[in-house]
């Protein structure tokens, strides 16, 4: 039976991390993981700009802050919503059994916690990942973004399944 | 330092699981800190993290298990871009202050800015979940539908004026029988940005949020477990 469990979980964590690539393909539409000439066509989508300035009366902010650099923020909802179609995916295809019956959509930590066990360092990594693209108020720092996506590839790469050396 | 403070604002911090060392070392260097969102006013989950407002001049990011942070330096609290946002609104209603005083609270008035904001959220939300809808399983769907129906009870409020509630709180007013489905579809459709941005956001939120199915708000309605409670 546990051996069943284990091919059943290794077949599951296969199937994550190719997942998890797709959800890293999504950081593109912020512009984050493209080559630079893809980079340069993205729209990016939901930037809010903030001021860092104070003082700023209405008539201040007229045209003139185009030499300001600008910080950005944005909405992550397109990374969270590729996230949730990943580990949507794992359950329309039987690979989490155990959330079978679930009421409420799970977490990618809770998924983890199920294929890694309670105890894995890896569940630390997976919930830092979801807090920085959880943002906050609905927008994320574009290097919280930067940092997420890079906390993912690490995790897609210590979940993988080892090449066979050639 | 925690020993300072009243006994209230102590428990709510001990009950939240937040790393106190943490809160500690923020609240030393702070000039004024606020408990807000649903510890603030009693309605939270055993998962709620701890929303807490800190104004210092020492600006640092903070990401902690079980604490969500909102750090501004004592100049943009006093900035128009901070008293017009929903979250200034949200605290200078709902908050709990741990120490400081409350000075930028009078001044707090919801900017149109805010409410773009919000229509922005809508926005992403309507074309992200609705660009993969097919693929989402039934447990996810129904997770985007409650977040856009809290998503337009905010913009709803922020519309009026009025500062928005802890999600809890939320969740609770639409269960009363002054609320439908109906209602905030008609506030989505017929709302000028729905019109004035992208045909397919219609669609979108057709596909996300039909009308057709009465039983909608209930699946909407599923918003009141703790664990789809707060954001």
């Amino acid at each position: 039976m546990k051996s069943k469990e284990k091919k059943q979980n290794r077949k599951a964590i296969k199937r994550l991390a190719e997942l998890l690539v797709d959800v890293k393909d999504s950081f593109g539409w912020y512009g984050i993981g493209l080559s630079t000439d893809e980079a340069g066509e993205v729209e990016q989508p939901g930037a809010a700009q903030v001021e860092e300035d104070d003082n700023e009366e209405e008539e201040e902010d007229e045209e003139d802050d185009e030499e300001e650099t600008p910080q950005y923020y944005f909405d992550p909802a397109d990374v969270q919503v590729a996230v949730d179609e990943a580990i949507s995916t794992l359950m329309k295809e039987g690979l989490l059994p155990e959330f079978s019956r679930a009421k409420n959509a799970p977490k990618l930590s809770d998924i983890f916690s199920v294929l890694f066990g309670d105890r894995s360092e890896i569940n630390g990594e997976i919930r830092y990942f979801e807090k920085l693209i959880r943002g906050y108020r609905d927008e994320a720092h574009i290097d919280d973004l930067n940092e997420a996506y890079g906390t993912l590839q690490s995790i897609i790469e210590k979940i993988s399944p080892k090449k066979a050396k050639a | 330092m925690l020993a300072n403070m009243n006994r209230l604002v102590v428990n709510i911090i001990h009950e939240s699981g937040c790393d106190r060392r943490a809160v500690n070392e923020l609240i030393a260097e702070a000039v004024e800190v606020v408990v807000f969102g649903s510890r603030a006013v009693g309605a939270h989950g055993s998962s709620s993290d701890l929303d807490l407002l800190v104004i210092t001049p020492y600006k640092r990011r903070v990401i902690s298990h079980g604490l969500d942070c909102v750090l501004l330096n004592p100049e943009e609290a006093e900035n128009a871009f901070w008293l017009g946002s929903e979250l200034a609104s949200h605290i200078a209603k709902y908050g709990l202050w741990v120490s400081g005083r409350d000075d930028w609270k009078s001044k707090v008035r919801i900017s149109d800015r805010a409410i773009i904001r919000k229509q922005d959220r809508i926005s992403s939300i309507l074309r992200s979940a609705a660009q993969r809808w097919q693929r989402l399983h039934p447990l996810f769907q129904t997770k985007y539908r409650i977040t856009l129906r809290r998503e337009l009870q905010r913009l709803n409020l922020l519309v009026r004026g009025m500062p928005v509630p802890p999600t809890p709180i939320l969740d609770a007013e639409w269960n009363t029988p002054v609320h439908s489905g109906q209602d905030l579809f008609a506030l989505a459709s017929d709302h000028y940005f729905l019109e004035s941005r992208h045909a397919e956001l219609a669609y979108a939120l057709e596909t996300v949020w039909p009308t057709s199915v009465d039983s909608q708000r209930e699946a909407v309605t599923a918003g009141r477990s703790p664990h789809m409670g707060c954001s």
